[in-house]
């Protein structure tokens, strides 16, 4: 660790914190973050796990002093590089930032100017700080998106951000925040809105960066993600560090039920099928009138041979589907696993029949559907349903849950008089209390919103269910609480679900049959198990790789059983 | 911080409509009424607390009755400009490719003159008059309405609330009535009551030109042209006037400050 500096000397921590607190001030103060101690020295990474609301971003936001000034933040310690940084002016900040303490959001989008260049945005940062002379910072910019794997800086880096994908746009982000070589770096979620396999990529640039002295604060939702670079956990709930130590002694011995349960709620961790997460589930009586009944043998999905491309802005054609095949049967959960532009999106937009295929159709309980005009169309459309990655935009921003759902029902030809009681069985299907019939869905948690989406898709009485991402944007523990309710829907309902999702270790756990997505193709098929143990397809296998494990059962997970 | 807005822009509106309507509870004076002994009759006089003008009019009295034109043409015109934009922009935002090319090509040319301009050319066509100064001013807002809602109801059509009542099987009509159009709706009260604010000080502006109400009826443009010879005995005949159209748009801009929010 600390081959590169002399080890005769003890070496100095970067940060050290004692007894930070953080209110949120007013007459009746809420505390944010109470009594938290840590450290990180020169080329170690301090993981900071916990879900939302726990405190973990407002933590490392105090160690660039960027919190709103609203809240009141107090501490017994709190060192950066050997000062004392309470109640400092904002300058001392601001000479601090890009040099010292580099920063990296989780949004690479939301953090650059959409009208600059990536190469203007990380030059200004230099010439802000005035960071050695004018005529170097070019080389500067270039050693800096060199060091993060970014391909051609000379060429690429006159592109905007968002002319980059995703993966890129991450990686010009983290140079942005190493270019002026700070001694340590922040990362806020870094790999959260990313692929596997991208996410694989940018974990172990942090973990060269970290190997090069530069000291880390990963900061994540995932604790599976954290444990593999980071040397020490802080576990983080509603404010406080449950427990904190060196990674391994963390995964291997967790004192705290709190860190027990995140531990439990990892697909990668559970047997295939096994409950996640120990919250009570709804009695399956419930979904008595939610039972598939129909006659027939046909495949409730049946895609044939379908194409789609898009026309990009300066008419060139990119393809998006091709030549893509496939029955979902009934009563089957069907996985659809692939990264970002592999596809998947516009899968589920034409299984919706929102957007029509250049070429092929799909089949709905062996009907046309695809190939129907939309007043046909529109009739039909209860049977199959969409449960959508972000819930919150799924619904009209003016109306209650209530409402939501009252208009589904109406559609499915329920009477105006039954609507009430129907609502409550559908909430308590979703394992919703009834309190929350009346509120809008941005007054509720991501958990929460998910759960009625799921509810309103039920209020049709589908008999296909197409689940595009629904648990990415949720916390660990809720991840677990809604793979759960899906499969006892599924269970109970015997419905067929179309499950697509980036992450592997959701899919093997939910699904029977499994389809990997690349570039618009189907490469590889067959049940979850077969695929994990018999990879055949490069990309699978890269995939399968990506899949951040925790350090202690790195040999153990996914192996064949 | 909008709830004082709120508040301010309340009481400026909740005065200027109380006088529209009931003129007589704030002053015993007739605005008509001249009397050239007390002509020009300085601020703070016994009896004509704001002064009288070259025909010997209160000046106060003249302001209380000059507020009815005023809220008149603020919302007539935004009644005017709101309506037919609101509807171009939905044909626009909802129909075919032809359509919306069409109307957008409309919504451009138009657009490419200043508002007063093209409320002036409108007056040229209708002749002089409060009501077709009210029409004009109507008209010239028209494509500031349309181009907002068109750009809304293109933005909400491809939402992702409104796919996924499509999934659900809600039927196209039943879409666009209850889910995109309230929705477009709250930026349109925005625009709307920043307009009744510009279009009282357009108003104001075509009167001072001598465009819109004959003389002698109490508008504050007209006084405003009125004053400009006695400037220098006389200021006040020109600042209570201006006050007043600035008070009027002042809160006109301060209420849609204050619904911004809850509106988008």
């Amino acid at each position: 660790m600390t081959t590169v500096l002399s080890s005769a000397l003890p070496v100095e921590p970067l940060v050290r914190v004692e007894g930070l607190t953080i209110e949120l001030g007013g007459r009746k103060p809420v505390r944010l973050v109470q009594d938290l101690s840590f450290s990180i020295r020169p080329g170690e990474c301090l993981g900071l796990v916990g879900e939302s609301g726990s405190g973990k971003s407002l933590t490392s936001r105090a160690l660039i002093g960027l919190n709103a000034p609203v809240l009141r933040q107090s501490a017994r310690r709190f060192d950066i590089l050997g000062h004392d940084f309470r109640a400092v002016s904002e300058s001392r900040w601001q000479a601090l930032r890009g040099t010292a303490i580099g920063y990296v959001l989780q949004d690479a989008l939301g953090a650059f100017d959409p009208l600059r260049s990536i190469f203007s945005e990380l030059r200004e940062t230099l010439d802000a700080h005035r960071i050695g002379p004018a005529s170097g910072r070019r080389g500067k910019v270039v050693q800096a998106l060199e060091r993060v794997g970014f391909p051609e800086p000379e060429v690429r880096a006159r592109q905007h951000s968002w002319q980059l994908s995703g993966g890129l746009r991450q990686r010009a982000l983290i140079a942005s925040a190493i270019v002026a070589s700070p001694r340590l770096l922040i990362a806020d979620e870094p790999t959260t809105a990313l692929d596997v396999n991208i996410q694989a990529r940018i974990i172990d640039l942090l973990q060269e960066l970290k190997q090069a002295g530069m000291g880390l604060l990963f900061v994540s939702h995932d604790l599976a993600v954290v444990s593999t670079v980071a040397d020490h956990v802080v576990v983080m709930n509603e404010g406080r560090a449950v427990e904190q130590g060196p990674t391994a002694q963390v995964l291997e011995n967790p004192a705290h039920d709190y860190t027990r349960m995140l531990i439990a709620a990892m697909p990668s961790r559970a047997p295939v099928g096994a409950r996640l997460s120990s919250v009570a589930l709804p009695p399956g009586s419930v979904f008595q009138s939610s039972r598939v009944r129909s006659a027939g043998d046909a495949p409730a999905l049946s895609a044939r041979g379908l194409h789609k491309s898009y026309i990009l802005p300066d008419g060139s054609r990119v393809g998006a589907v091709l030549d893509v095949s496939f029955d979902l049967q009934r009563g089957e959960i069907l996985g659809l696993v692939g990264g970002s532009g592999s596809g998947k999106s516009t899968i589920v937009k034409l299984c919706m029949a929102l957007v029509e295929p250049d070429e092929g159709e799909i089949a709905l309980f062996g009907q046309p559907w695809t190939s129907l005009p939309e007043k046909q169309r529109t009739a039909r459309r209860p049977r199959i349903q969409l449960i959508a990655q972000d819930p919150l935009g799924a619904f009209d921003p003016r109306f209650t849950v209530r409402r939501l759902l009252a208009e589904v029902l109406a559609i499915g030809g329920v009477p105006a008089g039954e609507h009430d009681a129907e609502t409550r069985r559908l909430l308590a299907a979703v394992g919703l209390r009834d309190e929350l019939i009346d509120r809008l869905p941005r007054n509720m948690s991501g958990g929460q919103r998910q759960r009625v989406a799921i509810a309103r898709a039920l209020a049709t009485r589908p008999e296909v269910l197409v689940c595009d991402e629904p648990v990415s944007a949720l916390d660990v523990s809720v991840q677990a609480q809604i793979l759960d309710l899906l499969s006892l829907i599924h269970r109970e309902t015997g419905l067929s679900i179309l499950f697509i999702s980036h992450d592997l270790s959701v899919v093997r756990h939910l699904c029977g049959r499994v389809m990997v997505m690349h570039k618009g193709e189907i490469v590889e098929e067959g049940t979850a198990e077969d695929i994990f143990s018999n990879v055949r397809h490069p990309y699978t296998r890269e995939l399968i790789a990506a899949i951040p494990r925790m350090g202690a059962d790195a040999t153990a997970a996914p192996a064949a059983p | 911080m909008s709830r004082n807005q709120l508040a301010i822009s309340g009481l400026i509106w909740g005065a200027l409509v109380l006088a529209a309507l009931f003129p007589a509870l704030f002053t015993g004076y007739d605005p008509l009424q001249s009397n050239p002994i007390a002509a020009l009759k300085p601020i703070g006089t016994e009896g004509h607390l704001l002064g009288t003008d070259y025909l010997g009019r209160d000046v106060w009295a003249r302001l209380v009755y000059g507020a009815r034109s005023a809220i008149g043409m603020g919302l007539g015109a935004m009644a005017i400009a709101a309506t037919v934009g609101v509807l171009l922009g939905l044909l626009a935002g909802l129909g075919g490719k032809w359509l919306d090319n069409l109307l957008n090509g409309l919504f451009d040319i138009l657009f490419s003159f200043p508002d007063l301009l093209l409320a002036l050319l409108m007056i040229t066509m209708l002749g002089a008059g409060s009501l077709n100064a009210l029409v004009a001013i109507g008209i010239a807002g028209i494509p500031s309405f349309a181009r907002l809602m068109r750009g809304e109801i293109r933005r909400i059509r491809n939402s992702e609330f409104v796919q996924s009542s499509v999934a659900l099987g809600v039927p196209r009509f039943t879409n666009i009535w209850r889910h995109i159009i309230p929705n477009a709706l709250g930026p349109v009260a925005v625009l709307a009551s920043l307009f009744v604010g510009r279009a009282i000080t357009y108003g104001a502006s075509l009167s001072f030109l001598g465009l819109g109400p004959a003389r002698p009826t109490p508008e504050w443009g007209l006084m405003l042209a009125d004053a400009q010879l006695y400037l220098s005995m006389a200021p006040g005949l020109a600042l209570f006037p201006g006050l007043a159209i600035t008070l009027a748009a002042a809160g006109s801009v301060l209420f849609a400050r204050s619904i911004r929010r809850t509106a988008e």
